[in-house]
């Protein structure tokens, strides 16, 4: 992955956030695995697994979870979050350790060796949606189930062809509804739930707002260079919004 | 879990129960959204402070966000 430093590995944004750096948190988790119907034992990867907090909810609900992650300064918070917690670890030799550097478009896994994977916004921050999709697909086992949350947009936009953002972040990969649907169904993957979580990228930016003052403040605070003006009317156009789907692999073709 | 807003402008006035106000969390309600603030208010009314730049300012650009406009 290359380009502009991540807005997911900002301080700034931590403080508002927690360690759980997207709209929703750890309860849009609980979600994506309770439509999943993960069961304890399942191997379960979370794809851009950050500081790790998701990781730790699934160990802890008896799932053999691990993550992946490009950010080397978002992995060191995961391993410190899972030292002296042997309890969580119990990892098989062949997922050992539970966390990894690698991008969603090129997993140090074999193929069909998951039975799940989430993936939380995550999609629209990859260099490639359909690379990472095809991914995904790989690594899961016939079957297996992929819950992904992540910013959308409400109207038809072309991100290739926008100047590109300071920060990297979501809302610059955002694709409208039919557009993530038609990428999954391409990549092998049969939707089966689409829920509109609009309402936690809201609650998130009403939260920015609080804490800096303004959207234009927040920007200000995460933008390398100062003086950054304008990415308050960019961040809304397309109107983005928040969606939370469970796909299932169909065909048994990596 | 720290408040979404801290540090606010104290009050020119006391309450007109006469008490002093003190700076206290509480809960804002908008819209189905809650946000715990530290704000002044009235330890026996429980009326709140509300300072005009506040609600000018960040409170009108959450609700104009929440509102979606």
């Amino acid at each position: 992955m290359s380009g502009p430093p991540g807005l997911y590995e900002q301080e700034a944004l931590w403080k508002v956030t927690g360690e759980v750096v997207r709209p929703g948190g750890l309860e849009m988790t609980d979600r994506l695995v309770e439509l999943c119907g993960f069961r304890a034992g399942d191997r379960v990867l979370d794809a851009g697994c950050g500081a790790g907090a998701a990781v730790e909810r699934l160990r802890s609900r008896g799932l053999k979870a691990l993550g992946i992650d490009p950010s080397e300064v978002l992995l060191e918070k995961a391993r410190r979050r899972f030292r002296n917690k042997d309890d969580l670890l119990e990892p098989e030799a062949s997922f050992s350790p539970p966390f990894a550097r690698a991008a969603a478009e090129a997993l140090p896994f074999p193929d069909a060796c998951l039975q799940g994977v989430l993936c939380e916004c995550v999609l629209s921050l990859t260099d490639s949606m359909e690379g990472a999709l095809k991914e995904l697909h790989r690594v899961l086992a016939p079957g297996g189930s992929l819950g992904v949350t992540d910013v959308y947009a409400s109207l038809p936009r072309d991100p290739a062809r926008e100047p590109p953002w300071p920060v990297r972040c979501c809302l610059q990969g955002a694709v409208t509804r039919r557009e993530v649907e038609a990428k999954m169904r391409q990549a092998g993957f049969e939707v089966l739930v689409w829920e509109d979580r609009t309402q936690a990228l809201k609650e998130l930016a009403a939260r920015l707002v609080w804490a800096f003052g303004s959207l234009e403040g927040f920007w200000n605070s995460v933008c390398p260079e100062p003086g950054e003006t304008g990415l308050t009317r960019r961040a809304s156009e397309g109107r983005p919004g928040y969606y939370l789907l469970v796909a299932r692999k169909v065909g048994s073709d990596f | 879990m720290k408040p979404a807003y801290e540090d606010p402008t104290p009050p020119p006035w006391d309450c007109a129960c006469g008490k002093e106000l003190e700076k206290r969390r509480v809960v804002l309600t908008y819209m189905g959204n809650e946000f715990t603030v530290e704000l002044y208010q009235c330890p026996s009314c429980r009326f709140v402070y509300v300072p005009e730049d506040l609600a000018l300012g960040k409170m009108a650009e959450v609700e104009k966000i929440l509102e979606d406009k």
